[in-house]
């Protein structure tokens, strides 16, 4: 038997992890060496990444070839490898991961990573930056990468008759005055002050995957990714082979990877214990508690900082007014949500976002606090008798329906009656729910601070489920987007989570694990905190064990 | 049956008058054309429901990342903008003119998405159609011919207790059995490459078959088994006995020739049960099945693939209730003769 241990959820767990650590980085941060306008962490990507060295320990390097078989759900007969669409489900990412690369990325310590950028360097205003991208990176057919690419990419996200996802969180990118200044150099000017600009940029995988200037969905895939397009069947299986003439020297190890799409999770265990895959990812506790005691199988939890919030639309009643949002908030019990209904793989949250940003605020903490919730009720005009619909649905995640009913029944102790109303997958991103109705669930990957306020709690934002306006928070958005003093940001952001804390729309019980396994002759698997599944797909690290 | 009908066939018949064609061929005609007007309800039923589904393609395909804009584009390129009976219209159109148009999802021709799913799942319900008449109809003749012995009651009992199980617990059992806990033989799911065929994999065709004629096989035991039971105990069964005839001559040419009829019906029954039966058993074990494809295409709101499945399986429902009505038709004499 070849289990991993669970992590340990404490702080000095953290802190005797130190490459890894959350305590470590937000140290890290505070002494502020590395931090860039960005309000992240960059680091760079060399091209000897460290990740492959082989786990077992032995030294040796890792066996070249092999194909890689990775089974993963949520596909279907409308995915696409489109770049500019790669990261809509978790399986178009593992795809997209493979083929295509982005400029920056959160790497699996959840910090900002350069790739095919080599830095972003903003003007003393933040209204002004240049792109510097790395040199000798060729795209699959053999086309040298640089500044064109970046160019025509960006235009395409932001074509203002076609914007596509993420248009609206870079809206400050000003398409017209992107200029080529050599050929690895592209200057971006901004509308407005856009201090986030790197944080942006890696937060949301599918806008920024590169293409290369021209391409249109007609044509084949072309990325510069450390695998190449072989076959693709949209909602069965795709197949890349190895990029030889990839970036970095030595990788991948594998000849190829085959990523395999399956309609029930059930499948996908019993595919993997029967070794007819040999990693996947999305697993629910109860099979990662089965698969941790199965042999030749090794089953991993890891800690991340995806959210499954509830959404309280700060904008219609009840939850117009601050009482009703802040009862309820004081309504849950964050632990018994851990082990209820996620087979306690994931640790607490306290209704603020994005744990990993180095300006994150860990000292804002609440517990249940039935009492108060009642008093706060009162206050707002209701003595148990409210009544609200919660709009739940298994688009959101698995647990999404488990979590709704356990807000219900904790509800109930505060005399509040829940309904709820499940919607079918294919409709609730439809126009009638998600961001629509007044109370709802919905679930993100762990994205930078301002980044997850940009998605979400700006007028501008493109999925405002809470439609939290408070001009003052806007306000603090902008002027953190202006400074380029880490202190000052800080300081800025702080207050905004202040704000969330007290006045938001979210209820954040806990923030989700990932539950990632694989068979046991598979190396070079890493733990990831963004939430992707297997460390959000770096295959070009793994191999198989000679 | 009396003596009188068993031999009805031999007395001379009342000729059929000229003009009147062959009872076979006036049932073909009739019920083809009944099905020709039953393909025609299903496919208005079918589109009535999936645009009353909720959610149509757009937002189907854009998930979370969907924007008013973004979706309100993809729409128009869709033509899901047009009004109802515009897109029945032409999609009826397409069909007639053998243009089934292209999937909502991916754009691709519907019949490169549904074609080779339906082969697939042709293969499969063909096998397992084929091994559960052969043992189903020999065991079930076995035990009525040792009605009351100690085989007789044990196919029984065993074939009512596994009746009751529902197709997906007998496929995780053989799983556990054979794939994944017990013993590792065989391969817990059917993962066969997009462009090779389920006859090229055998080793993967094995348990979705095998778990299909477990659920399939005990019915046509009991319902062969009632049938032959009845025949063994009717009048001319006894009087070839009687005669001094051998058993198997009593069982082949007497005997069974009368039980034929209601076994087809059976069979065909369970044939058109597993056309249905594979939606469960391809989910479970990952076949690329016309199951699994319509799955998907609900879930996508892929309305001409859905249209095109159904009007499949709707279409096999047709022909083999024709053709098992023929077959009986055949097998029994005096039904073909007018009445």
């Amino acid at each position: 038997m070849s289990t991993t241990p669970r992590p340990d959820r404490d702080v000095a767990a953290d802190a005797a992890d130190p490459g890894l650590g959350r305590r470590t980085f937000l140290r890290s941060a505070v002494l502020g060496g590395a931090v860039l306008a960005g309000g992240g962490l960059l680091e760079a990507c060399s091209s000897s990444t460290s990740s492959s060295t082989s786990p077992g320990g032995n030294g040796s390097p890792p066996k070249k070839g092999g194909n890689l078989r990775v089974g993963l759900t949520g596909g279907g007969s409308s995915d696409t490898l489109n770049p500019f669409f790669g990261g809509i489900s978790a399986i178009g990412t593992a795809r997209a991961q493979q083929l295509y690369q982005p400029l920056v990325q959160l790497a699996n310590n959840a910090q900002i990573q350069y790739v095919l950028a080599e830095a972003l360097v903003p003007n003393g205003s933040t209204s002004n930056w240049h792109i510097k991208l790395r040199k000798g990176v060729t795209f699959h057919n053999g086309k040298p990468f640089g500044a064109d690419d970046v160019i025509y990419t960006l235009r395409t996200i932001l074509n203002p008759k076609k914007p596509l996802g993420g248009a609206a969180v870079l809206s400050p990118v000003d398409i017209n005055g992107l200029k080529k200044v050599d050929n690895l150099t592209v200057e971006v000017p901004m509308k407005t002050p856009f201090g986030s600009f790197p944080a942006q940029l890696a937060a949301f995988w599918y806008f920024l995957y590169i293409a290369p200037d021209g391409w249109t969905q007609n044509d084949a895939p072309n990325g510069t990714g450390p695998f190449k397009y072989e076959s693709f069947t949209a909602g069965q299986q795709s197949v890349f082979v190895r990029n030889t003439n990839y970036w970095k020297a030595g990788l991948p190890h594998l000849d190829s990877v085959t990523i395999i799409d399956f309609q029930d999770p059930t499948a996908v265990q019993n595919a993997l214990v029967s070794k007819a895959i040999d990693a996947t990812g999305q697993l629910t506790g109860t099979q990662m508690k089965i698969l941790q005691n199965t042999s030749g199988i090794i089953a991993v939890p890891s800690q991340t900082g995806s959210i499954e919030p509830f959404t309280m639309r700060t904008d219609v009643a009840p939850f117009k007014d601050v009482n009703v949002r802040q009862a309820f908030r004081y309504i849950v019990n964050r632990p018994e949500f851990i082990s209820k209904t996620l087979d306690g793989f994931g640790w607490v949250a306290h209704d603020v976002t994005s744990p990993y940003d180095p300006d994150f605020d860990s000292s804002l903490h609440r517990e249940q606090d039935i009492a108060l919730a009642r008093s706060l009720l009162k206050k707002a005009g209701f003595d148990n008798n409210l009544t609200v619909t919660l709009y739940t649905s298994l688009a959101v995640n698995s647990s999404a329906l488990s979590m709704a009913t356990l807000f219900k029944q904790q509800a109930s102790a505060a005399g509040v009656t829940v309904n709820l109303n499940q919607v079918s997958p294919s409709s609730f991103f439809g126009p009638n729910y998600y961001t629509k109705v007044p109370f709802s669930q919905i679930y993100y990957n762990y994205s930078p601070y301002l980044s997850q306020v940009a998605q979400t709690f700006l007028p501008t934002s493109p999925f405002p489920e809470t439609h939290f306006n408070d001009p003052a928070y806007t306000k603090l958005y902008f002027e953190a987007n202006k400074t380029l003093s880490a202190s000052v940001r800080k300081e800025i952001i702080y207050e905004m989570q202040r704000i969330d804390f007290t006045e938001g729309g979210y209820i954040v019980p806990c923030f989700v694990d990932s539950l990632d396994a694989y068979t046991s002759n598979v190396t070079g698997y890493q733990k990831g905190k963004v939430g992707e599944p297997l460390g959000n797909f770096p295959f070009e690290d793994f191999s198989f064990r000679s | 049956m009396s003596l009188n009908t068993a031999f009805a066939s031999d007395v001379a018949p009342p000729r059929p008058r000229a003009a009147e064609p062959h009872p076979v061929i006036r049932l073909v005609v009739q019920r083809v054309a009944l099905g020709v007007l039953t393909l025609g309800v299903v496919s208005v039923i079918i589109f009535a429901a999936t645009v009353a589904l909720p959610g149509n393609a757009a937002t189907a395909i854009l998930g979370h990342s969907a924007t008013p804009a973004q979706l309100h584009a993809l729409e128009v390129q869709l033509h899901l903008n047009r009004s109802v009976f515009d897109q029945y219209g032409s999609w009826i159109g397409g069909i007639l003119t053998g243009h089934p148009g292209k999937s909502l999802a991916n754009g691709m021709p519907v019949w490169s998405i549904v074609g080779p799913a339906a082969l697939n799942s042709a293969v499969l319900v063909a096998l397992s159609g084929v091994i559960a008449s052969i043992v189903g109809v020999t065991l079930g003749a076995v035990a009525a011919l040792r009605k009351d012995s100690l085989f007789d009651h044990a196919s029984s009992v065993l074939a009512l207790a596994v009746t009751s199980l529902p197709e997906f617990v007998v496929a995780i059992t053989l799983i556990i059995l054979f794939a994944t806990v017990v013993w590792h033989v065989l391969p817990a799911v059917s993962l066969l490459a997009p462009g090779t065929y389920a006859w090229a994999n055998p080793r993967e065709l094995i348990l979705p078959v095998a778990t299909l004629v477990v659920v399939t096989v005990p019915y046509i035991i009991r319902m062969t088994r009632a049938a032959m039971v009845e025949a063994l105990a009717s009048d001319y069964v006894e009087m070839a006995r009687l005669k001094g005839l051998p058993v198997r001559r009593v069982v082949v040419v007497h005997a069974l020739p009368n039980a034929v009829a209601p076994v087809v019906q059976v069979l065909g029954l369970t044939f058109l049960y597993l056309a249905g039966g594979i939606v469960v058993v391809e989910f479970v074990f990952a076949f690329p099945g016309i199951g699994q494809s319509l799955v998907n295409a609900v879930t996508n709101r892929d309305v001409p693939v859905i249209q095109m499945i159904v009007l499949l399986l709707a279409g096999f429902y047709v022909l083999v209730n024709i053709m098992t009505d023929v077959v009986a038709l055949l097998a029994t004499p005096r039904r073909r003769l007018p009445r």
